[in-house]
C-alpha cells in the first residue's frame, strides 16, 4: 500500500463530495450573523454597565426599555435560559414572513408521512393551519438555522410546505418544509401546539428527509403578531 | 471606520481562499469520520465558520491546510461525543456507496471500505498520513499526539489493512 493507491482510492468514492457555492454561501451568512449577534451583546454589556452605573427605580425601568428594545427578555419560568430575539425591524419582517406564508400556502397541502394517525380529509388550508405554518416560519427563521432560513435570500418557489394534524393529547402539527429534489437543501419539521400555538420542537432531518438527525431546538416558542420569545434548549 | 471595514474585507477574503482551495477536501475528510454525506457538509461549514474568528489583517499561519484539518478533526469529533449521532441507526457507507460496493469489487474499493471500518484512531492516520498526505510533524499538530504513537499506530493500522485486505477479520 504507497500513498498514491491511497489517494486513488479516496479521490475516486469520494468525487461526488464537494464544497459547493450553496455550502459557501451559507458559511458566509452564518458569520454575517455571527458578527450581528457579538454586536447585539456589546449593546447588552453597555447597557447592564449603565445601568449598574445608575440607581433606583429610573434605571430599572430603562434597561427594561433597553431590553425591549434590543429584544432581551429574561423570563423566570424556564431556568435555562430564554432569549427574545427581536430589531428595529422586527414588525416589517414579521410581515415579510406573512407574505411568505401567503406564498407557502398556495401549495399548502397535507400529508401523512409523519404519523400514524390518518391525514384530514379536507385537503383546504384553514386559519389554524396558516397559523401552524406561520410558527413554524418564525421558529425556522429566529431560532432553529438562520442560516437555512434568511429572510434575504429564502426562496418559497423552492420549498413545499405540509402540515398535519396529530389527533390525541393536547394535538400537535407537523410541519414540514420540503426543499425542492435535488436542492441539497435541509429538510426542517416543526412541532408546533394546536392548543396554543406554541412551539414544541425543530427537527432537522436526513437529506431524503425520512429520518430526524437531531432535534436541534426544544422548548417552547410563543408566537404573538408583535412579540416573539423562545425559552428552551438548542441540541 | 473605513479600517473596520478593510479588516471585514480581508477577513471576507481569506475565508473565500480558505474555503475555495481546502473547501473539498475538508468535506472529504469531515466525511471519513462522521460516514454520512449531508453531516459532512455541515461539519465541513461549521469548521469555516470556527476558523472565521481567527481570520483577520494580523492571521498568519505557516500550515494553513493542516491548520483546517485540525479544526474540521476537532468538529467531527465532537459531533461523534453528541448523543443524538449515537442513537442514530447510520451505516458504515451510504446507500448509494454499498450498492456500488457490490458492482464495484476492485481492489481500491475494496481498500477503501476497508480503510473506512477502521477504528477512529487507525483510520485518521490512513486519511491523513496517506490520503491527505500530511507529514508526521502536521499530524502531530493535527492531532495533539507524539510522533511515536503516529508511527506506532501507522504501523497497526497498515497491519490492520494487510488483514483485512488478505480475507482476515474486520476489526471493529
Amino acid at each position: 500500500m504507497n500513498k498514491q493507491q491511497v489517494r486513488h482510492a479516496f479521490e475516486e468514492h469520494l468525487s461526488a463530495l464537494t464544497f459547493s457555492q450553496e455550502n459557501q454561501r451559507q458559511v458566509f451568512a452564518a458569520v454575517k450573523r455571527e458578527n450581528a449577534r457579538k454586536k447585539l451583546s456589546l449593546s447588552l454589556v453597555l447597557a447592564i454597565a449603565l445601568t449598574m452605573a445608575a440607581s433606583g427605580a429610573l434605571a430599572a425601568s430603562a434597561v427594561t426599555a433597553y431590553y425591549e428594545k434590543v429584544g432581551f427578555v429574561n423570563n423566570p419560568a424556564y431556568d435555562k435560559w430564554s432569549i427574545w430575539v427581536g430589531s428595529d425591524s422586527f414588525l416589517s419582517e414579521l410581515d415579510r414572513i406573512d407574505a411568505l406564508v401567503d406564498h407557502l400556502s398556495d401549495g399548502l397541502y397535507e400529508e401523512n408521512a409523519i404519523m400514524d394517525t390518518a391525514a384530514k380529509a379536507n385537503p383546504a388550508v384553514n386559519a389554524s393551519e396558516k397559523k401552524a405554518l406561520r410558527t413554524a416560519l418564525y421558529s425556522f427563521w429566529k431560532v432553529a438555522d438562520p442560516d437555512f432560513f434568511d429572510l434575504d435570500t429564502f426562496d418559497p418557489s423552492h420549498y413545499q410546505a405540509s402540515v398535519v394534524y396529530e389527533e390525541g393529547g393536547a394535538g400537535t402539527w407537523h410541519v414540514r418544509l420540503n426543499p425542492a429534489k435535488g436542492a441539497g437543501r435541509p429538510y426542517y419539521y416543526a412541532e408546533v401546539s394546536a392548543t396554543n400555538n406554541q412551539l414544541i420542537r425543530i427537527h432537522k432531518l436526513s437529506k431524503d428527509g425520512t429520518r430526524t438527525l437531531k432535534i436541534i431546538y426544544f422548548g417552547v416558542v410563543e408566537m404573538d403578531h408583535d412579540d416573539f420569545t423562545a425559552m428552551g434548549q438548542f441540541g | 471606520m473605513d479600517a473596520a471595514l478593510t479588516a471585514s474585507a480581508v477577513r471576507d477574503m481569506q475565508l473565500k481562499h480558505l474555503m475555495d482551495t481546502y473547501g473539498s477536501q475538508i468535506v472529504k475528510v469531515c466525511y471519513t469520520y462522521l460516514k454520512d454525506a449531508g453531516l459532512a457538509e455541515d461539519a465541513a461549514q461549521d469548521t469555516f465558520v470556527k476558523a472565521y474568528r481567527h481570520l483577520g489583517p494580523a492571521w498568519n499561519v505557516a500550515h494553513e491546510k493542516a491548520w483546517l484539518m485540525r479544526i474540521a478533526i476537532n468538529t467531527c469529533k465532537d459531533y461523534l461525543k453528541t448523543s443524538w449521532f449515537r442513537q442514530v441507526n447510520r451505516r458504515i457507507t451510504p446507500d448509494d456507496l454499498v450498492n456500488q460496493a457490490a458492482q464495484d469489487p476492485s481492489e481500491e474499493r475494496i481498500l477503501f471500505d476497508d480503510v473506512l471500518h477502521l477504528p477512529l484512531k487507525y483510520r485518521e492516520m490512513i486519511i491523513l498520513y496517506y490520503y491527505q498526505d500530511l507529514r508526521v510533524s502536521d499530524i502531530e499538530q493535527i492531532l495533539g499526539i507524539a510522533r511515536s504513537t503516529i508511527y506506532a499506530r501507522l504501523d497497526k493500522a497498515r497491519q490492520k489493512l494487510r488483514l483485512t485486505l488478505e480475507g482476515g477479520y474486520r476489526d471493529e
